[in-house]
This record gives C-alpha cells, sequence and structure tokens, in this order.
C-alpha cells in the first residue's frame, strides 16, 4: 500500500502503547456508548434515562414505542451499515492500493440507484419493498459490468479496476439523469431514496441485513491475512503464496455484496467507506485482523453520530444521515489536508 | 521529444494541416447540419438569411434566435471544453483527465446550481463567476486531496480525487434539489449538458472568456510541450514547471467553467476529442493538438446534439446523452489498453 | 537440479523477449544473471518464479512443471524478492517478516511454534532483531532491503530468487546486502539466484553466471572461467580490460570504450508521454 502522510510512528513503535485489541475493545464500548447518548433524541424528545428504560418496556405507551419501533431499528441499521461500508471501504483501499479508494467508485452505488430508477420506470407503482432489491441487483450488475472491462489477459490491475469503475459511474450517472427528464413524476421519489437515511427501517429489514452482514464479514476476515500480502504489491504477493488475482476478485466481490445491499437499505451514505479506514488505520495500524472490525466500529460510530446529528438538530425536521456524513467528511479532508505532508 | 529525420517532420506537419482541414471541415458541415434541421422546414435561402441577420419572417427568426445559437454555443463550448481536456491530460499526466475527472465540472455544476437556487433571478456574467468560483475550489480541493498520500499526485489518485469530490458535489447538488424541488426536471437537463436551449444571451456571456481562454491556451502550448516531457527534464531545459502548472491550471478551469456555465456539465467531451486528435495525427506538440482538438470538440459537440435531436423528434433531448455514454465507452477502452501507473 | 528452465519463450504482450533459453540452476551455489537492458534477466527471473507465464517450454521446480503447483506450494519452495516492493503504512519490521509464514500458516489460527522461530532466524540473520519494532517506513536504505530479505527468508525455502537487490543501494548498503546473501549461502546451504547490473558484483560474489543478451544465453559458468573481454564486447558491447580483484582474485571488468568506436547499440528512447 502506497505510504500515507501523517501516519505516525507511534502506531508502529507501539511496545509501551496499549495493545491493538484494547483499542479495539475501547471503541466497541464507544459504539455502545454513543449508540445509548442518541437514544431518545429526536422529534419527540425522550430524556434519558427513561430512554433506556424505555428499551426494557418501561415507560409510557408512546415512549416505548418510539424507542423500541423506530429509534432502536435505526441504531440497530447504523451498526449494520456503518460496519458493511467500513469494511467494505477497508477492502476496496486495500485489494486496490490505493487510500482514495472506496465502493462508491466501482460503480457499485450509482448502479444501485440506477436500478432503483429503472425499476421506478418499468413499475411506477412498485411496492417499496422492492426498492431495495432493485438496489442490490442495479450494484452488483455494475458491478459485474466493471470487473469485466478491466479484465484483460487473465489479470485486472487495480489502475484498470479504477479506471474503468470511474467510467462506470459516470455511465450510470447520465443514464438516471437522462431518465429522470423523461420521467417528471417519480423524481422525488427517487431522489429522496437515493440520498443516505437510516429513516425507514423497521426490524424486519434489521433482521434481513443482519443475516447478510453475518455471514459476510467473517468471510473479509478470513481473508485478513490475504489482504495483508496483497498490500506488498502483486509480484511480491505471488511470491509469498496468494493467488492475487483471485483474492481480489473474491474480496472485491464480498465488498460489493456488502456495499450494494448497505445502499440498498440504507441509500448512498458517502464518505463512510472511504474515512472509517483511515481513522481506524490511525488507531490500530495495517494488520487487517484488527483493521476491519476497528473500521466496523468507526463505521458505525459514524453513521450513529450522523443520524443522531440529523435528528436531533433541529426537531422536528430530519436531516438524512447521508448529508450529515458529507458535513463530516468535508471538514475531515480539510484537516488532513493542513497537516504538513 | 524524439529527433525525427526532416522529410518525417515534414510529412507530419502536412498530416496535420490535412487533418485540420478535415475537422474543419466536418465542424462547418455539422454547423450547416445543425441549423438546417428542426421541426418547422426551412428552405436554404432562408437559412442564409436568417444567419446574417434577424429579420422579419418568423423561419428567419426562428433560425437567427433558435438554431443559430445553438449551433454556434456547441461550436464554442465543443471546442472549449476540448481544449480544457487536452491540457488536462497534459498537465495530470493522465492520458485519462478531462475536466470532468478533476471534479472542476462538478464543482462548477454546484455552485451554479446553488446560486440559481437563492438567487433565481441570476443570470449572464454572474453565472460564469459562480461556475468559475465552484470549478477553481474543486480543483484546489482535488490537487489537495490527491497529494495528501505521500508519494506525489500520480494519475490514479487524482482520479480518484476527483471523482470523490465529484460524488461529493453530485451529493450536495441532490441534497439541494430536494429541498428547492420545483426546478428539479430544469436541473435534470441541464445537468446532462447541452446546447438546447441556447440564446444569444448565452453566447455574449461566455465568448469573451472563451475566447480569453483560447488565447491564453495557445500562448502555453510551448510551456505545456515542455511539461509533458516530465518535471525534471523540463525545469533542466529552463521551463518555468510551477508558473505554467498554475497558468494552465487557471486556463483549464477558464474554459471548462465558462462551457459549464452556459452548457451544463457535459461529460468526456474534452477526453474523448484530444485522443481522436493525438491518435490521428500522431503528434504530441500542443501547438498542433491545442487547436485541433478545438475542432474536433466543436465538431463532436454538433454531431451530438444532431443526433440527440433525431433520437426523439417529440422531446427535446440534451447532447449530453449522446456524448456521456459514447464518453464512457472510449473512456473504457483505453484504461484497458493504455498502461496507466497507479 | 531442482530448478531449470527448458526451451522457454517469453514475451510481455507483443514483445518477445526470449525464445528457446534454457537454463539450469546449480544447487547450493549462487548464481548472478547479467547482461544489458532489455536483455531479458528479469522477464527470466519472473518465469522462473511463476510470476509470468511462458508462451513456449516450461520451467521445472523439483522434477515438476512449476505451472502444476498451486502458488502456496510454489511459495513453500521456492521465494523471489521482486524489484521495487510497496510499503505497507504504519507495519512494524516484525508484522512485515511475519507475512513471509503466510504460504505455511492455517487459514485461520494463531502463530505456531515453527512460525516464531522463522521470523526470529529471519531477524537474526538479516541482523533486523534490533530494528523489529521500527515502522518500515523509517528505515534507511539498506535497513529496508534486509528487512524485504528478512521477509522472503521467513518463507523458509531454499530457493532464494532476487531481482537486482542492490540496485537502489550505495556501495556500502551494496555490500552489506551481498555479503548476506554470501553468508546465507555458505552457512544455510541456500541456493539463490539473482538478477545484477554490477558484473563485477556478480563476479565477486556468485559461483555461476549467466549471461543475456537479447532473450539468448551467450555464456553461463564459474566467473573466472567465463569473464573474458570476448564476453563483455559479445553481452554488452564496450571494450574492457580483465583485471584481478585484489583481495579475491576474482574476475573484474573495467571498461574501456564502447566497441564500434561509437553508436552502442541499445534500446530506443523511450516516447515521452500519451
Amino acid at each position: 500500500m502506497i505510504t500515507a502522510s501523517a501516519v505516525t510512528s507511534s502506531v508502529a513503535t507501539r511496545k509501551h502503547a496499549p495493545p491493538p485489541s484494547v483499542r479495539l475493545g475501547a471503541l466497541a464500548l464507544a459504539c455502545i456508548a454513543v449508540a445509548l447518548a442518541t437514544l431518545g433524541v429526536g422529534a419527540v424528545r425522550v430524556e434519558q434515562p427513561r430512554a433506556i428504560e424505555a428499551l426494557f418496556g418501561h415507560g409510557t405507551i408512546d415512549q416505548v414505542r418510539i424507542i423500541r419501533d423506530y429509534e432502536l431499528p435505526r441504531i440497530l441499521m447504523a451498526f449494520l451499515v456503518g460496519t458493511g461500508l467500513a469494511v467494505s471501504g477497508t477492502v476496496c483501499q486495500s485489494v486496490l492500493r490505493n487510500p482514495l479508494a472506496a465502493p462508491d467508485i466501482l460503480g457499485v452505488v450509482k448502479g444501485a440507484a440506477l436500478g432503483v430508477v429503472f425499476l421506478l420506470l418499468v413499475y411506477p407503482t412498485a411496492a417499496v419493498s422492492y426498492l431495495p432489491l432493485a438496489a442490490f441487483v442495479g450494484g452488483l450488475f455494475a458491478w459485474a459490468v466493471v470487473y469485466l472491462c478491466a479484465y484483460r489477459r487473465g489479470v485486472t490491475t487495480p489502475a484498470r479496476l479504477v479506471l474503468v469503475g470511474v467510467a462506470v459511474t459516470a455511465l450510470c450517472e447520465s443514464i438516471i439523469r437522462y431518465v429522470l427528464i423523461d420521467q417528471s413524476q417519480g423524481i422525488g421519489t427517487a431522489l429522496v431514496w437515493l440520498t443516505g437515511s437510516l429513516a425507514a427501517t423497521d426490524m424486519s429489514r434489521v433482521w434481513e441485513t443482519s443475516l447478510w452482514v453475518a455471514v459476510i464479514v467473517p468471510l473479509v476476515v478470513a481473508c485478513a491475512s490475504r489482504l495483508d500480502v496483497i498490500g506488498l504489491g502483486d509480484d511480491l504477493a505471488h511470491g509469498l503464496g496468494v493467488a492475487v488475482e483471485r483474492t481480489r476478485w473474491f474480496t472485491l466481490l464480498l465488498a460489493v455484496l456488502l456495499a450494494s445491499a448497505c445502499v440498498a437499505v440504507a441509500g448512498s451514505m458517502l464518505f463512510v467507506g472511504l474515512i472509517a479506514p483511515h481513522i481506524a488505520r490511525r488507531f490500530v495500524g495495517s494488520r487487517h485482523a484488527v483493521l476491519l472490525p476497528a473500521a466496523a466500529a468507526v463505521g458505525t460510530l459514524m453513521l450513529l453520530v450522523a443520524d443522531g446529528v440529523g435528528r436531533g438538530a433541529d426537531p422536528p425536521v430530519e436531516l438524512p444521515a447521508g448529508m450529515v456524513t458529507v458535513a463530516i467528511g468535508v471538514p475531515y479532508f480539510v484537516y488532513v489536508l493542513s497537516r504538513p505532508l | 521529444m524524439a529527433t525525427v529525420a526532416p522529410s518525417a517532420g515534414l510529412t507530419r506537419r502536412r498530416r496535420a494541416w490535412a487533418v485540420f482541414i478535415g475537422f474543419a471541415a466536418l465542424a462547418i458541415g455539422g454547423f450547416v447540419w445543425s441549423v438546417s434541421i428542426g421541426p418547422e422546414h426551412i428552405g436554404a435561402w432562408t437559412l442564409l438569411k436568417g444567419t446574417l441577420a434577424q429579420g422579419h419572417d418568423t423561419k428567419q427568426l426562428i433560425v437567427h434566435l433558435i438554431r443559430l445559437p445553438r449551433a454556434l454555443l456547441a461550436v464554442l463550448a465543443g471546442g472549449a471544453l476540448a481544449v480544457a481536456g487536452a491540457m488536462t491530460q497534459t498537465l495530470t499526466g493522465n492520458p485519462l483527465g478531462s475536466p470532468e475527472i478533476l471534479g472542476v465540472t462538478s464543482g462548477a455544476a454546484l455552485f451554479v446550481a446553488l446560486a440559481s437556487v437563492i438567487v433565481p433571478s441570476l443570470a449572464g456574467v454572474d453565472t460564469i463567476f459562480l461556475s468559475i468560483a465552484g470549478g477553481s475550489l474543486a480543483a484546489v480541493l482535488v490537487f489537495g486531496i490527491a497529494r495528501f498520500a505521500r508519494g506525489g499526485i500520480s494519475p490514479i489518485r487524482l482520479t480518484l480525487a476527483g471523482i470523490t469530490i465529484s460524488l461529493l458535489a453530485l451529493a450536495l447538488l441532490q441534497g439541494i434539489l430536494i429541498v428547492f424541488s420545483q426546478d428539479a426536471e430544469l436541473f435534470f437537463f441541464w445537468l446532462v449538458g447541452g446546447v438546447t436551449y441556447a440564446s444569444w444571451r448565452d453566447i455574449h456571456t461566455v465568448y469573451p472568456w472563451l475566447l480569453a481562454g483560447l488565447a491564453l491556451a495557445m500562448l502555453l502550448a510551448r510551456s505545456l510541450n515542455g511539461l509533458a516531457l516530465g518535471d525534471e527534464v523540463a525545469r533542466g531545459l529552463g521551463y518555468n514547471v510551477g508558473r505554467a502548472r498554475w497558468l494552465s491550471g487557471v486556463c483549464v478551469v477558464l474554459l471548462a467553467c465558462a462551457a459549464v456555465g452556459v452548457v451544463g456539465p457535459v461529460a468526456f467531451l474534452g477526453l474523448i476529442a484530444p485522443h481522436i486528435v493525438r491518435r490521428v495525427t500522431g503528434s504530441h506538440n500542443h501547438f498542433v493538438v491545442l487547436p485541433l482538438s478545438m475542432m474536433a470538440g466543436s465538431a463532436l459537440l454538433l454531431y451530438a446534439d444532431i443526433a440527440a435531436r433525431h433520437l426523439d423528434r417529440h422531446a427535446e433531448i440534451p447532447a449530453g446523452v449522446v456524448v456521456a455514454p459514447l464518453g464512457a465507452l472510449v473512456f473504457i477502452y483505453l484504461a484497458r489498453r493504455e498502461k496507466v501507473a497507479i | 537440479m531442482r530448478l531449470s528452465a527448458s526451451d522457454l519463450a517469453l514475451s510481455y504482450g507483443d514483445l518477445a523477449v526470449a525464445e528457446s533459453l534454457s537454463i539450469e540452476v546449480p544447487d547450493g551455489q549462487i548464481s548472478a544473471v547479467i547482461g544489458p537492458n532489455g536483455s531479458g534477466k528479469s522477464t527470466l527471473l519472473r518465469a522462473l518464479s511463476r510470476l509470468l507465464k511462458p508462451t513456449g517450454g516450461e520451467v521445472i521446480l523439483d522434477g515438476k512443471t512449476i505451472s502444476a503447483y498451486s502458488t502456496r506450494e510454489v511459495a513453500r519452495r521456492l521465494a523471489i524478492l521482486p524489484q521495487m516492493p510497496l510499503t505497507p503504512e504504519s507495519i512494524t519490521v516484525e508484522e512485515l517478516v511475519a507475512y513471509g509464514r503466510f504460504a505455511r500458516r492455517r487459514l485461520i489460527g494463531a502463530m505456531q511454534d515453527d512460525d516464531r522461530r522463522a521470523i526470529e532466524w529471519a531477524l537474526e540473520v538479516t541482523a533486523t532483531t534490533e530494528l523489529r519494532d521500527r515502522s518500515v517506513e523509517q528505515l534507511s536504505g539498506g535497513q529496508r532491503q534486509r528487512a524485504w530479505i528478512a521477509l522472503v527468508l521467513a518463507q523458509g525455502t531454499d530457493l532464494v530468487l532476487l531481482d537486482e537487490p542492490t540496485t537502489f543501494l550505495d556501495i556500502a548498503f551494496q555490500l552489506e546486502v551481498l555479503e548476506l546473501l554470501r553468508r546465507l549461502n555458505e552457512r544455510e546451504g541456500k541456493t539463490i539466484v539473482m538478477v545484477l547490473h554490477d558484473v563485477n558484483a556478480a563476479c565477486e560474489y556468485s559461483h555461476h553466471l549467466f549471461a543475456l543478451r537479447e532473450g539468448k544465453l551467450i555464456a553461463q559458468g564459474h566467473p573466472r572461467d567465463v569473464l573474458t573481454a570476448e564476453l563483455i564486447r559479445d553481452v554488452f558491447g564496450i571494450d574492457a580490460h580483465i583485471v584481478a580483484h585484489p583481495s579475491s582474485g576474482a574476475p573484474m571488468c573495467v571498461p574501456i570504450a564502447p566497441a564500434n568506436g561509437g553508436a552502442v547499440d541499445s534500446p530506443p528512447i523511450a516516447r515521452l508521454t500519451v
């Protein structure tokens, strides 16, 4: 992996600093703390500790309903989507060997959006429950196109994947715009849907998503050592015994599956997949066995905060979490740019 | 650059001229074709009269007020975007460079959208200013981001930074459209990019900037030739690399943003035209590539607009609809073939 | 011979680099591949380590065609250090060297004792033990190269291939690395094949030379037998004196002038940009 600025030696020479596992534990605790803190924030304010009590069924019927049926799914979804996007982003950055890579650039997000737009085009009255499926299929399809186009002589190089991903993203974007020109009705729905938001969630969707995440993320973690070695360059990785192309294909597929699923349920949350791995790396280092869980925790934190802020900043107006993540992302970039190289 | 025997240079120059004439012929042909087609059938004589003067005849008015500006704008904007693309490719050392890849067009579009939503009566020169402001900001961010990973600016990093900023700008744009949803359709139309609703006001607004930009580009042609050799070699030869880069960047923003301000962010135009030119002439000399790219870009946008108009006789479809998929395909083809270092 | 190539045809895309190249790597010795730019040295090494698929002929490792093994199996028998590997961010030397155990470790599971021993040994033999907790990015050129060598040594193979291990290092570091390789060969019996630019270093440190030019094997054998003025002229196109190294007696090549008194045959100047 190309060296990045600003990563000090403090992580590497951590003889006397707390080991990565402890830091990981700290991150996990932070997630739970923030989750509880944002409980009860929103259009109808439920004060702590009543909010936590409501979680267990104590309190007025309204409070319990709000906490259990409305906010709990959102918080759980923040965990799932945050994990999914962050893990997906980490894989992209490692496999493509670029700190600026993310599933968004592989055409997944735009492909998912295109899937939704097409569905609404063909079945304008499609039930909302079909949208995620369309998004998922769209994302996978876009990825398939990207991979096939980048595949040449038995190999896809990171450079080619990135470039083709960019082209497919642009292509999807232009098709979306064209379709939206033609169809004046339904633009509103499609637009809202495409912005990242945890709002339209319920427990059944949480269960479905958690099944997905619970299956795929462990598979990614199992590839941790391969991901480590790929960072040394294709040749050396080969020499060390990693089947590079197969690993690349497999892990990127997992990343795309995760990202597609997340976009399908939550829309496009920009920056989570891009930034979470960076922050995690600063915290626990580059070894994927700890980096992946750490990134998941950071992604979760990002979404918990974004959703909490979105709900609580200006009640009863709810800002979609996707816009808040953008608002977080820009200062982050500025901050990074201002540091000495 | 490799030294060639004198005879080879002569053939090359002859070739460049031939291509120039060819592209010019294409552009002129496209211009004439563009002016002559439309829902109303208009005879050749009326076309000529309409081109030259406004007149009182309805048909002449149609030609003068609707079709002529449309064709003219295509020529100007297409040429500008193509030149911006050629310069971007040299600046970034990336054969797949174009103003969109640098996020410039998205930034410009965002600012224009933002402004039109907040101040709906905004028009004319102010749009251009905003467009340039947005594009400059995007360019600064992109270059800044691309540098933040130690190891210098590489084509891939620049591309990724550009796409990140583009996605960001588009997301913000979408957010704005959600909040101010009444003009969404119009915006989407504009976002695809095209000359459909061109007017003389647009042309008057934009042409000083474009001409200035094109002039600046030609002045920078020699420096660009130097930059193409790589920073160290260029410096060794006496080029002021920093200044050349900076000025070229300004020129790219100027050309691309001015064009985007009136025509919308047409994707990939700046990518395709220079490539065609380079492949056909075999030359990398900017004294050749820049003017020829301009011709090629004009022709491209003209024909794309014509094609788009034929796609659906009853609805107006912006030229960008044709350019973008074409461009994406060219991009993919090139990505497969070119060796771009990480 | 554990590693050999028979009748290899190698090419990158449409560019043919070698045709019918056959070599046998002598076991337990240090072999050096020398030749001018574009002669196919690196390409040969890549083919020998299965990084490049030959378009004709075959590479034979331990009696089987190398393509018959899985990537992991090859990694257990043969280690290669390519040119310019990428340095991951924020990784310590010890973590880097640990990656070398990939081919021998199970998919999931903690490090075994032999893994730990191999890592310790690799660190010790390359004198990087005291650097183990340092970040790889922060090491000097020579230190970093030693760390990379420790990485491939941790693989625990008897065959080690290195592509220009000394090219970007200064004289002191070059010696460091070459001495290390000699120690590995003498004390551990490793078979080493390295591509070297420096003909004199090759003569000093290797037992067997392979001299390539334009994809053909011009000569091979012990440096003392093989390094002659005619060979230098044939392979590099220059006139040179051959003298004996003052300490070791190994042959040394001192260049005088281009052989044709002018145009040295070299690949055309590369095309600039697009």
